[in-house]
């Protein structure tokens, strides 16, 4: 703004040094108003020799050393600032009205700030909460184990029952007909089988071992502390009739 | 640099051996069989009935067998020569502790057996032919000739046995029986055996050119009352 063209302001600014002088006119053919003229006004010849046809008006000049008024900074380009008292604002806007976009400078990101490494870290750190869980999940619920195996033996077959959670089990033969151990897992429903009896698979002499299927490589054994450790249960058939002869 | 590649390379290696199970102590014991005569998830317990009709003819024979060896019964035996002659037996007990009536051309021959003991009453022609007196009771080992001549018709399992050897199919489960067709598709006869409970036989009927034979099994499992004659 402060290169703004020079305005009329200055001409008319009431210094001491360029006061604006109001003269007035001496003859009545000084009446003309003055014009933006370089030149002075003309006088009339002598033809004119009627009374004042205007009334004398004060006549602005600019100060010494200004030169001539100028209204406007140029030829084409006038102001309306000039005939009042307010701020000249120019028509035109000088300075840029979009912000300048300063470049962000380049940097090397390291490669644990990429999006695609902090995303994995983040499901890295969730599958490491999952894993806790489940340990802590697996420490608080140790294995199925079976548990309470009684059998009931009747004409047809022998029925097998005992308690433990909804998981596979393997149900074992021990001394029977059919070897010394004889896997009959497939006759296992939920937690009870049916064991047909004359089918070479169990006999008076035998004894049944029912453990979950997870412990299905361990040897088979009626010791009692086997039974434990792999969560496994046995029931003798002749303890069975022995008991219902009983009643 | 380079040996440092091969350290971690050997490590990678020996993770991907353990992750997959290729190394490491292999299972030791190795596990219970599962039957192989039988397929388990055929069997239905309300309608399987003991399972017997799920086995092979010759499984069958030997699970038969194995549930007579145990349970005493009284047994009757027939033996009809294709001549016409017959033979009678009335047999109680097992084959260990028994009393048999043997009746033979309209004689009779009476034998107790108690364990290593025997007291045989003989029919006048045993009697000729073992050189005993006929009538009169003869206290005898059990492994006796005079006891052993009859064999196998005095034991019902060894009878079952030697008569069901050509046994060659199994019949429909129809009225709780069961039947073991014996030679080339039952040609030869049947073994009717009880389809519930335990494996016992009801009746065996065999004919061939030799003769007849028809055995007929009751009170399965009632101990007979055998006792040897007092001057034994």
């Amino acid at each position: 703004m402060s290169d703004s063209p020079p305005t009329r302001r200055r001409a008319v600014d009431p210094s001491p040094s360029g006061a604006t002088r109001i003269v007035r006119p001496a003859t009545p053919a000084d009446e003309i108003p003055l014009a933006t003229s370089a030149y002075a006004p003309r006088r009339s010849p002598g033809l004119v020799t009627g009374t004042p046809a205007f009334a004398p008006v004060p006549v602005e000049e600019p100060p010494a050393g200004l030169g001539p008024v100028q209204i406007g900074w140029s030829a084409d380009r006038t102001s309306l600032a000039a005939t009042s008292r307010a701020a000249i604002r120019p028509l035109e806007t000088s300075s840029d009205v979009l912000p300048e976009l300063v470049e962000a400078p380049e940097k090397a990101r390291p490669l644990w700030r990429h999006p695609a490494s902090i995303v994995s870290m983040i499901t890295t750190f969730v599958a490491l909460l999952a894993l806790g869980a489940f340990i802590v999940f697996g420490l608080l619920n140790p294995g199925a184990a079976a548990s309470g195996l009684a059998l009931e033996v009747g004409d047809d077959n022998v029925r097998a029952t005992w308690s433990g959670p909804d998981t596979p089990y393997q149900l074992v033969v021990v001394g029977g007909p059919g070897g010394d151990e004889l896997d009959i897992s497939q006759l296992v429903t939920g937690t009870e089988a049916w064991i047909p009896r004359s089918a070479g698979l169990i006999d008076e002499r035998s004894c049944l071992v029912v453990r979950p299927a997870a412990s299905e490589g361990e040897p088979v054994s009626l010791d009692a502390d086997a039974l434990a450790a792999q969560g496994a249960t046995s029931a003798c058939v002749a303890e069975a009739e022995g008991a219902a002869a009983d009643e | 640099m380079n040996s440092r590649r091969t350290g971690v390379a050997a490590a990678a290696v020996a993770a991907l051996l353990v992750l997959s199970a290729c190394s490491g102590p292999s299972a030791g014991p190795t596990p219970a069989p599962s039957p192989t005569w039988i397929d388990l998830s055929e069997y239905d317990a309300a309608e399987s009935g003991s399972g017997l009709a799920l086995l092979s003819p010759a499984d069958a024979r030997d699970e038969i067998l194995r549930a007579m060896a145990t349970a005493p019964a009284t047994t009757s035996i027939v033996f009809r020569e294709a001549s016409g002659r017959t033979l009678d037996i009335a047999l109680t007990g097992d084959s260990d502790r028994f009393t048999a009536e043997i009746m033979a051309d309209g004689e009779t021959t009476s034998i107790v057996v108690d364990g290593a003991e025997a007291a045989v009453r003989p029919s006048a022609s045993v009697a000729a032919s073992a050189g005993t007196i006929a009538g009169e009771v003869a206290c005898v080992a059990a492994g006796d000739p005079l006891v052993t001549r009859w064999a196998p018709l005095l034991d019902a399992a060894a009878l079952i046995a030697e008569m069901t050897e050509d046994a060659s199919g199994l019949g429909a489960p129809a009225d709780g029986t069961l039947e073991l067709l014996l030679g080339e598709d039952g040609t030869a006869g049947a073994l009717e055996v009880a389809a519930s409970g335990a494996a016992l036989p009801i009746r065996l009927v065999r004919s061939d050119e030799a003769g007849s034979l028809e055995v007929l099994f009751t009170d399965w499992g009632q101990a007979p009352d055998v006792a040897l004659p007092p001057d034994c």
